[in-house]
């Protein structure tokens, strides 16, 4: 695994104009950053990333079964009671899922290790499956990458076989919808819309907040149309608390992704992977707040809310001598960001850096299409903790 | 190989005029009402089968044609047919074990046939599903269209039906009595912070 710099295309910002890629720079940031990539060959994405991914969406279906069936701990994740039933329902109907993006520490030696599952609403997933794939293609092309080149990155192709297969199994139209005000968010409802088109099953789309409820009970579009196979780009936990989440359970909408996945999404997997699975090569020992005179030995912690998104409100900190103890502020915090997440809990992760690689720290996102693996994504940052401005890179195995 | 082998770029391209980011989508019932005022008085002949076998038996259509409709009236059916959320609503319009489940979780008549008509050109037309009424509702005895049009009786065969009702999408519009049950908790996490920048609700 190597950084490698490489020109940039000189057209590729009217090649984005064209594709309509319109979140490559940000509030004047560089996002998408091809100025440089990275270079793996195939024994550690086949050894050190696909297996390991198919291994732990199994492990994580394992966590979920178990959670399901015990209330103690979906009151341990911060499920709403209200909800228990629908999600026990969701899992045992299998109700399909289509995609999860798990984030690993990986420097390309050492065992991938999770750092989360992004399970309900993962994004740059059109940077991956398009984006850096027309790179690839158009480097090889212009000579500027060797004809062997290959790249981790089956997305859009394995997307659109499993659009294909969810046609089979739900028949009506499928409306996508995001929030308002985001750019990023609607090119990516857009880009999978592209994807369900192409397996040829008849979309619309509506924004999350213009999304209404009709006389008899049923969701609608803005044309007062029903709506009854719903892919969200919103968290299940906010949909949860808003209005409509009570009306839900007795909704017959299938939604994607499913609402078992607001158990995969939460931060409370780790800790029950952890317990399920101990000292997995995969895993970082992580525990729930009142686990934590188990992390004595660990020197350094991260604290995470159970619903922290886009890396909103973690905080690195190193314990003192008060093992055992909850952290106080007295702690040495190391690196914290803020954000509007935490009321629900925080669990407690062993730290462990990010690969270093110049002075960028460097994650990987592996993609899953239903339970396979379907390529990877790369962010870098300058920060310890990766956040949602820290800027995209493709990759190539060679 | 570990990429996509080739991908659809017409698909993706965005700025071709032909596709742009948000489509436009034209109001459904405008346009049946339009569709109604311009041609209700037209009346054509119907056949309504019940099966290919009957298609076959009572129509000059090929087999594949026959076979074709079906699965276009079926594919209509799952669309359109009227859904209950529960089967014993579902089953007092239709009748006892007249109802099933449908793949999104509702309930929903078995088709009772589909309508036929060689004044149709075959290619251009969709073949609209039917329902029967056997429940104790007040339609009782009827033969129905997704939209809630009465055809006739129960055992009907030939029918002189409105060149809409072969021809046009059922639509299944809903009266909406509220908006904005989503979305509150985005908005109270977005208030958070100083900063004017807005991220989106992915991870």
């Amino acid at each position: 695994m190597l950084r490698l710099e490489i020109a940039p295309r000189p057209n590729w910002q009217a090649l984005a104009q064209e594709f309509g890629f319109q979140f490559h720079t940000m509030y004047g940031q560089t996002y998408w950053d091809e100025s440089a990539y990275y270079r793996f060959t195939l024994e550690q994405i086949e050894r050190d990333l696909e297996a390991p991914t198919e291994e732990i969406h199994q492990m994580c279906l394992e966590v979920v079964s178990r959670v399901v069936q015990d209330e103690a701990l979906l009151h341990q994740c911060a499920i709403p009671q209200a909800f228990w039933q629908y999600i026990q329902d969701s899992f045992q109907k299998s109700d399909p899922s289509l995609y999860s993006r798990l984030d690993f520490a990986y420097d390309g030696k050492n065992p991938a290790k999770l750092l989360e599952n992004n399970a309900d609403t993962p994004t740059s997933v059109y940077e991956t499956g398009f984006w850096q794939w027309l790179w690839l293609e158009t480097q090889v092309d212009k000579y500027q990458l060797p004809r062997q080149s290959d790249q981790f990155n089956s997305l859009q192709e394995k997307l659109i076989a499993r659009f294909h297969a969810l046609k089979q199994q739900v028949s009506s139209r499928l409306h996508f919808a995001c929030c308002q005000d985001s750019i990023e968010d609607r090119g990516t409802v857009q880009y999978l819309q592209d994807c369900a088109e192409e397996a040829g099953i008849d979309c619309d789309f509506v924004f999350i907040e213009d999304i209404g409820m009709s006389e008899d009970g049923l969701l609608t579009d803005t044309l007062d149309m029903p709506i009854y196979w719903l892919f969200k780009l919103y968290p299940w936990e906010f949909i949860f608390q808003d209005e409509y989440g009570q009306f839900l359970p007795q909704q017959a909408c299938v939604f994607v992704e499913p609402p078992w996945k607001a158990i995969v999404s939460n931060k409370a997997l780790l800790p029950l992977l952890w317990q399920m699975y101990p000292n997995h090569p995969n895993l970082l020992p992580s525990f729930f707040e009142k686990d934590l005179a188990q992390a004595s030995t660990i020197q350094t912690l991260v604290k995470k809310p159970f619903f922290s998104r886009e890396g909103a409100n973690i905080s690195i900190f190193n314990q003192n001598e008060a093992h055992g103890q909850k952290p106080a502020p007295s702690h040495t915090t190391v690196k914290s960001t803020d954000g509007p997440y935490g009321e629900e809990g925080f669990i407690y992760q062993a730290y462990h850096p990010l690969p270093k690689f110049g002075k960028h720290h460097t994650l990987i996102g592996s993609w899953l299409v239903d339970g396979q693996a379907a390529g990877i994504s790369i962010r870098e940052d300058t920060s310890l903790i990766t956040q949602d401005m820290s800027r995209y890179l493709p990759h190539i195995i060679i | 190989m570990k990429r996509s082998q080739s991908l659809n770029l017409n698909r993706m391209r965005k700025n071709s005029g032909s596709r742009q980011l948000v489509k436009v989508t034209v109001k459904p019932l405008a346009l049946a009402a339009l569709a109604a005022l311009v041609g209700c008085s037209q009346k054509e002949e119907a056949v309504l089968v019940n099966s290919v076998e009957d298609c076959l038996a009572t129509t000059d259509f090929t087999e594949d044609q026959c076979n074709t409709a079906y699965q276009q009236a079926v594919d209509e059916a799952n669309r359109t047919a009227p859904k209950y959320q529960d089967a014993a609503t579902c089953e007092q319009e239709f009748g006892p074990n007249q109802c099933q489940r449908s793949s999104s979780g509702f309930f929903m008549p078995f088709m009772a046939g589909y309508l036929m008509s060689s004044a149709l050109d075959f290619n251009r037309n969709r073949y609209n599903p039917v329902y029967n009424y056997q429940g104790n509702g007040r339609y009782n005895g009827q033969v129905m269209t997704s939209d809630g049009k009465a055809l006739g009786r129960i055992g009907d065969k030939r029918l002189n039906v409105s060149r809409d009702t072969l021809t046009k999408p059922m639509p299944t519009v809903r009266r909406t009595v509220s908006r904005g049950g989503f979305g509150s908790q985005a908005a109270a996490k977005s208030n958070w912070g100083s900063s004017s920048r807005r991220g989106g609700w992915g991870g």
